[in-house]
Order: structure tokens, then C-alpha cells, then sequence
């Protein structure tokens, strides 16, 4: 019986299996497998999955929490409309 | 710690490092490339995709674009990967008379070099983009610029690469190169020794560092580029979309502020760009972000509503020359540098790594600029 893909990244549908072959390719941090799977790239920037890549990374390469290199965090926390942000002119 | 032997080392795991790789071990040469990181982990995974001629300047700079911008056409065959290439083309928008009367020169400069620039009124521009504003002046039109996936061309490059031989050594930085005499021999990283022949410098914003390895000194700063990332949404515009004050065929030392661009993306995710700072931190600022969105609003006021899910910056690697440097260092016999792209990292990608390769496999001391396109035009 074909088993059915485990979704990671419910916002850019990445499996696992796709994850897995991120890491056999090289991908070593959820930055990684993030530019190469797209896991993490959706609507929730991660807030879902990054957890569960993050699991996968520790299970996979026998990690401790602590030595996996850090995901990237940026601002907006949340989505917010460009119309909110603007009124700026220069960058300083 | 053991050694590693290769014929060519290449430092840099980005999309110039990259197509290095590729096209060298295209040609059967024993190359390792070395990052200290992981593939894109620097400019090229912080950035958009646009394949821009039409703001380059008329010479080698417009000769480099238009060669690479060749070469990027059949790229997606030739590396049997889908790199999200598309040649949509790319308005530039005029927001003011002094912008209007620049254009009408600079029109006449490119088809003098036989590049299809279009001067469109606002009516023009406006019916190929309905959401443009009505405020604006008009448009130039480069219907050959085009539109790519930076990440998919780099993963592309190193898989190809790996397929014909070349290693990756990653999460690897290299701190010193040992010398003898006026020769490069062995690069250092904290874990690894590796033996070359010839060693590359794809080190984008760390090249600088690494040619002062040598004691040579390339005049490279970081420049700053914040992005936004909108959420996915419908098709909003056709084409590539910048604004008059992205264009650096104006080019001079100070160009820096916003220069807006807007590319929606095959996934139709748009991004917004972008700061130039003089910055080497990558960190995304309210002012930033805040400048960004007013100036792309302007253009398309539309985009008031969409929602930003993201900002990202890459540190650009700024050259004042304007022209990457691409070719022998003085201080050593064996040190090419293939660095110094400004923000023309991923259009130069290709003629880079042709060029670069060209260079070795012909045991060249130069560029060969005969692999440039031919150019029947004036220089004005």
C-alpha cells in the first residue's frame, strides 16, 4: 500500500520526502532546505514548519537543538499591507 | 587535518561561483568549489531575478548583459532544469520631464547598439500594464530583458557540476592562502588544507577579503539591498517593472537611495525592491522597507492593498569601476578574481563563468572579449 506524502510546509505543500532530499543534497540549516525546497516561503513564513524541518534536521544529522544553525527571522511578524509601510523616502 | 588536491579551486558557492563550476567541469576540469556556508546562502539567495540590458551602459557593460542575457535563453535546456526563465521584458517607468528627456537620449544610444528599447507614452505603457499609475510620464520598453529564478539557476549550475566531477566543500571558510614566492598554493579553513593549481575568487562580498589574502586589494564595499516579499497573488503585471532611478547607466559613485523594482514571480509572489546602502550588515530597516513601499505605490498605487509577508536584504558587492573584475590579480600567478558584480550578479552570471573558463582552458592572461557579442554600434 503507497504511502501517502507527509505534508512539512502546509502553506508551499513540501514534503518530506522533499526534505529529505534537500538534506541529501547538501542542506545542512532550515535556511537551506528553505532556499532549495521552498519550505518556509508560504503565507505563515515558517510559523508552522520550521519546528517540524527543524526536527527532521536534528533526526536526520544527529543535531542537538542547540547546534542547528539559526533560521532567519525578519520583520513583518505578520502580513501587512504595503500601504501601512509607506512613507519613507530615503532609506535613512 | 588531511589535504585536498584539485586543479581548480573556486571559492564562492553563489550563482557566479556557480556557473563557474559548471562550465569548468563542462570542459573536464578537475574543480572544487569551496563555500563557507552553503550554495546562495549570500547575495544571490537575497535578491530578485531581473535580467536587466537596458540599464547598462553602452561598451563592455552592455556587451557583457547582452552576451549573458544570450546565453541565459537556451540555459533552462542546456542545464535540463526548470530555472523559471521567461523573457517578458521590462518597462522602465519616467516620473518626471528631466527622466523624459534622459530617456529620449538614452533610446537613441541603445539602438544605436541594436538594443530594442521603446519609448512609450503613458497611454502605451499604461495599456500593456493597466495597473501602472496614470501619473506617470511614460516608459522605456525592453521587450528582450528577462526574468529568472536566481536560487534554481545556482542549484542548477552545481548540480550539473557535481554531475561531471566537481566537488562542493561547504560550511568550509577559507582564512588564509599560503604563498610561495608569487604563487598561491594551499587555501586554509578552519578544518581543511586544499592544493591547487589555480585559485578563483567567487567571493562576492568576502572577495575583497580574500584577495587581501594575497595582498592584493580590490575596491569592493558592501551595498545594501532590502526586498520585500509580497504574498501570492494574481497576476498583477506582465512584465519586469523599474523605476528611472534603478537605472545605473547614470551611473556614479553615489548611486545609491531606492532604486525600485518589481517582479512578480512565477509562483506570482512579488517582489519589491530596493534599498542601496552603504551597509554590510543584512538587516531589513522601517526606513528601508518604508521607502520601498512609497516609491513602488507611486508606480502602482494598486499596491497599496497587497500584503508584505517578508523582507529580506543581501549585501551587494559595490565596485566603483561599475564593470566587474574578471581576470589575473597582480600579486600572484595563479589567483583570478570573478567578483565585483554590483548589483549585476545574476544577469553577468553566465558570460562570467564562460569568460572565466575560457580564460583557464586556453591559458589565456585575459579575458577574451571576442566572446563578447559583436557590437556594430557607436559608443556616444
Amino acid at each position: 500500500m503507497k504511502k501517502n506524502p507527509v505534508i512539512i510546509c502546509r502553506c508551499e505543500e513540501i514534503t518530506e520526502e522533499e526534505i529529505l532530499q534537500a538534506i541529501k543534497n547538501g542542506a545542512r540549516s532550515i535556511n537551506s532546505i528553505k532556499r532549495m525546497t521552498r519550505a518556509g516561503m508560504g503565507l505563515c513564513q515558517g510559523h508552522n514548519c520550521a519546528e517540524l524541518v527543524q526536527e527532521i534536521l536534528v533526526r536526520e544529522l544527529h543535531y542537538k537543538v542547540s547546534e542547528l544553525p539559526g533560521e532567519t527571522k525578519r520583520i513583518p511578524v505578520e502580513p501587512v499591507k504595503l500601504g501601512v509601510l509607506e512613507g519613507g523616502d530615503n532609506a535613512d | 587535518m588531511g589535504i585536498t588536491r584539485t586543479d581548480i579551486l573556486i571559492v564562492g558557492g553563489g550563482i557566479i561561483g556557480a556557473s563557474i563550476a559548471y562550465y569548468l567541469a563542462r570542459n573536464n576540469v578537475d574543480t572544487l568549489l569551496v563555500d563557507k556556508l552553503e550554495p546562495a546562502a549570500g547575495a544571490s539567495g537575497a535578491c530578485d531575478g531581473y535580467i536587466c540590458m537596458q540599464s547598462k551602459r553602452t561598451g563592455r557593460h552592455l556587451k557583457l548583459a547582452k552576451t549573458s542575457a544570450q546565453l541565459y535563453q537556451n540555459l533552462a535546456n542546456e542545464l535540463g532544469e526548470d530555472i523559471e526563465y521567461e523573457k517578458k521584458g521590462s518597462l522602465v517607468i519616467i516620473e518626471n520631464i528631466k527622466q523624459l528627456e534622459e530617456s529620449k537620449k538614452m533610446i537613441i544610444v541603445h539602438r544605436a547598439n541594436k538594443l530594442d528599447v521603446r519609448l512609450l507614452t503613458t497611454y502605451q505603457a499604461c495599456t500593456l500594464e493597466p495597473e501602472l499609475s496614470p501619473q506617470i510620464y511614460g516608459a522605456t520598453y525592453a521587450p528582450d530583458d528577462a526574468q529568472v529564478n536566481p536560487l534554481r539557476v545556482v542549484y542548477a549550475y552545481l548540480k550539473k557540476a557535481r554531475e561531471r566531477g566537481a566537488l562542493l566543500l561547504l560550511r568550509s571558510e577559507v582564512v588564509a592562502i599560503k604563498m610561495r614566492k608569487t604563487k598561491a598554493e594551499e587555501a586554509l579553513t578552519k578544518q581543511d588544507r586544499i592544493k591547487f593549481n589555480k585559485i578563483i575568487n567567487a567571493a562576492g562580498i568576502d572577495s575583497r577579503a580574500l584577495a587581501g589574502m594575497i595582498g592584493f586589494d580590490l575596491p569592493i564595499q558592501p551595498r545594501r539591498g532590502q526586498v520585500l516579499v509580497t504574498e501570492i497573488a494574481e497576476r498583477i503585471i506582465d512584465r519586469l517593472i523599474a523605476c528611472n532611478c534603478y537605472l545605473n547607466l547614470k551611473f556614479d559613485d553615489q548611486l545609491k537611495g531606492i532604486g525600485t523594482t518589481i517582479e512578480q514571480t512565477k509562483d506570482g509572489n512579488l517582489l519589491i525592491g530596493a534599498t542601496r546602502e552603504d551597509a554590510h550588515c543584512n538587516i531589513v530597516t522601517m526606513p528601508g522597507i518604508s521607502a520601498i513601499a512609497s516609491h513602488a505605490i507611486k508606480i502602482i498605487p494598486g499596491l497599496k492593498d497587497i500584503k508584505i509577508i517578508r523582507a529580506f536584504s543581501g549585501i551587494r558587492p559595490y565596485n566603483p569601476q561599475g564593470l566587474p573584475l574578471l581576470g589575473y590579480a597582480d600579486t600572484a600567478d595563479n589567483f583570478i578574481n570573478a567578483c565585483g558584480h554590483n548589483g549585476d550578479g545574476i544577469t553577468l552570471a553566465p558570460i562570467t563563468g564562460k569568460l572565466i573558463c575560457d580564460l583557464i582552458i586556453n591559458n589565456r592572461q585575459e579575458i577574451d572579449e571576442s566572446l563578447l557579442e559583436e557590437e556594430q554600434g557607436v559608443i556616444v
